[in-house]
């Protein structure tokens, strides 16, 4: 599980301001036209001063890391294991990126906020409490998935920290709703690969989909899939990607999050990770110095769990 | 506000009838077996669907007409992917091609008015008047399908709506019916000589006086007075681009949920070794590869250039060229995008831009 990393705790404003001196840039979530919070680049102190964290703090900001190095970035306990995972990856070096690390009670799974409320409808958190629109609510209710399958409140990695002390929930949620029998789990997939409209947000809204511009899905040599959305074309594509998120996938959720047609990428991620524990032994991203079981070869080992 | 638009809709392509029928009252009760002689005709009816996220096949019982679909319309008349013709090579290397042209009729249910504005967007490119002439494939499927639009009520209405910036609420688009839904049913608005026909399907209430339905409900406009200039003004302030385009993440989904956005690939694939199809597919500009030359240079490498592209298509590029925004504020996406992108932040940073510091020179361009 990883010990619990050891670095000052500071309030999010200290901890903004530490970020920010150091490298002038800081990743962080601010509120937007709705006053739901929304990806933010702080560039003066001024706007480092608006960074909050609440339940609508759902965006991954390792996902735009590598793309603004040196930086400061707030994480959340789920974002920091991206950020480890990347460094064990030799994607983003450590002293280039100062660690904004959150203690985290959970963010809202927004599109049940706005299929219920309405869009505009804004979740933040007053006391303990969730509201929306200024009504306290269930908080249980809108906790997201990924939230209650989550057994670490802590940050992975950080040089701040930020929070009190979160409980775990005593038993964490899986993902269910894959039918038992393979001919079911046939169509259950089939329907909804259909809903796929090919627009990659899965991808691109991955942390640790790296190749981006210049994915094999673009590729017309070799040509392993074509345009044409198809359920079997569809189906193809995220085959390709799990198979490169395998051993790498730190279920963050943001695939899962992006699609706008909410095909069930969560059971696929579930999947990769419950795959690499039981084979490997492995849990991605926990620690910077570990090496992921696809980047490793050992000749002398004399049992492969698969090939 | 885009006083140009409040011209009255363009005449649906390929048919001369804007003969607009008599209101008729539809009894909420008679809704399905209106739909039912709707699918007994030749071809395909099709109904909005919130677990599918798109248009779908009707399958029988009240199809959910709350609120809007996650996709838009557009797929009917340009699907996401067509072949348009195949290829087959015989034993002496003699090619035959046979091109293919869908012309299915269908029948779409359940659109909103924004669906039927997006499709007047694509008909003033593709149609019979398009710049490059009419393409055969998409005035094909044009001339086969029926909208049957669903007017919005307040309810139907939410934050992310924007449609009064581009027109008055009774602007219909292509729209061959509009649907009123109002106190126990339905009034029917037969705007077309397609239209005529579905409406005597429906199995409407004789000798009742029909109600007058109110306007359709609209989302809140936003100021784009001054827009198209602005943009123009703005192209190589990429210090402005830059920052407004820095959360996003360069995906497709706003294209493509975006009712008026047409842009394709066309790619000839290989299914054996002596054949093969050509075929269209949706493309978007805010993919890296959409601008990517043979060469290898990238003319729009940068997320912020590529952005800069849709929205200057939007509301600069495309408006000149027709006098029409090609945006109808239907907020699709709004509600899409991963990173919480708004298209009316964007406007709006662009509009209370201070002016360039020597307009006409190139401002630095950030890498």
């Amino acid at each position: 599980m990883g010990t619990l990393v050891e670095a000052p705790v500071v309030t999010l404003a200290e901890a903004v301001n530490a970020g920010f001196e150091k490298f002038g840039l800081v990743l962080g979530w601010a509120p937007g036209r709705d006053g739901n919070l929304t990806p933010t680049f702080a560039r003066s102190a001024e706007q480092a001063s608006e960074l909050a964290f609440g339940p609508s703090a759902v965006y991954n900001l390792a996902r735009y890391v590598r793309d603004h190095t040196p930086c400061a970035v707030v994480a959340k306990p789920c974002d920091t294991r991206s950020l480890v995972q990347m460094m064990s990856e030799n994607m983003l070096d450590r002293d280039k990126v100062f660690v904004i690390g959150l203690r985290c009670p959970g963010v809202a799974d927004m599109k049940k906020v706005r299929e219920r409320y309405g869009w505009g409808a804004r979740v933040e958190q007053v006391g303990s409490e969730w509201r929306v629109n200024g009504e306290a609510v269930d908080k249980a209710d809108l906790l997201d998935a990924r939230c209650r399958a989550c057994v670490r409140r802590e940050p992975v990695i950080a040089d701040v920290i930020v929070g009190e002390p979160v409980t775990p929930p005593a038993e964490p949620e899986r993902a269910t709703g894959l039918p038992e029998s393979m001919a079911e789990r046939g169509a259950f997939w089939e329907a909804e690969f259909a809903k796929c409209i090919r627009c990659y947000a899965c991808r691109n809204a991955c942390p640790l989909c790296y190749c981006q511009d210049v994915c094999v899905a673009q590729s017309r040599q070799p040509h392993w899939l074509t345009d044409e959305a198809t359920p079997a074309e569809n189906w193809m594509w995220q085959m390709i990607r799990m198979a490169h998120l395998a051993g790498r996938c730190t279920q963050c959720g943001e695939c899962n999050r992006a699609c706008p047609v909410d095909i069930r990428l969560d059971l696929l991620t579930q999947e990769l990770a419950d795959t690499s524990r039981e084979l490997f032994n492995y849990e991605a991203g926990l620690d910077p110095e570990q090496k992921p079981p696809f980047l490793t070869y050992d000749k002398e080992r004399d049992e492969w769990p698969i090939i | 506000m885009a006083n140009h638009l409040n011209t009255s809709a363009p005449e649906p392509e390929g048919g001369s009838m804007a003969e607009s029928g008599e209101l008729t009252f539809l009894a909420a009760e008679k809704l399905v077996a209106w739909l039912e002689a709707l699918a007994a005709r030749e071809g395909a009816l099709l109904v909005p669907s919130h677990a599918a996220g798109t248009f779908v096949p009707w399958q029988g019982g009240e199809p959910d007409l709350t609120k809007i679909t996650m996709t838009s319309a557009k797929g009917v008349v340009l699907p996401q992917h067509e072949t348009f013709l195949s290829y087959a090579y015989d034993s002496d290397g003699k090619v035959t091609v046979t091109p293919r042209i869908a012309d299915t009729p269908t029948t779409v249910f359940g659109v909103r008015l924004c669906d039927t504005r997006g499709v007047r967007c694509i008909d003033q490119t593709f149609g019979e008047n398009g710049p490059s002439g009419a393409d055969p494939n998409y005035v094909a499927r044009r001339d086969a399908t029926t909208f049957i639009a669903l007017a919005c009520t307040a309810a139907d209405v939410d934050a992310a709506c924007f449609c009064a910036t581009f027109g008055p609420p009774d602007d219909y688009g292509v729209a061959d019916l509009v649907v009123h839904p109002v106190e126990g049913g339905y009034v029917l608005r037969p705007l077309s000589a397609k239209g005529l026909a579905a409406a005597a399907l429906a199995p409407v209430e004789q000798g009742v006086p029909v109600p007058e339905p109110p306007l359709p409900a609209q989302g809140a406009a936003i100021e784009i007075e001054g827009i198209e200039q602005k943009l123009i003004e703005h192209f190589d302030d990429m210090e402005l681009w830059s920052d407004i385009t820095e959360k996003c993440l360069s995906c497709g989904a706003c294209s493509f949920v975006c009712p008026t956005c047409y842009c394709f690939t066309i790619a000839d694939e290989e299914r054996g070794s002596d054949h093969g199809d050509r075929v269209r597919c949706w493309d978007s500009c805010g993919f890296a590869c959409y601008t990517k030359e043979a060469s290898g240079h990238n003319p729009r490498s940068s997320n912020a250039q590529r952005f800069r592209n849709r929205v200057n298509h939007k509301f600069a590029y495309y408006a000149e060229l027709y006098s029409l925004e090609s945006c109808v504020g239907c907020g699709r996406c709004i509600r899409a995008c991963p990173a919480g992108v708004d298209i009316r932040d964007m406007v709006a940073a662009v509009l209370h831009r201070g002016p360039v510091a020597s307009p006409g020179s190139p401002a630095e361009v950030k890498a």
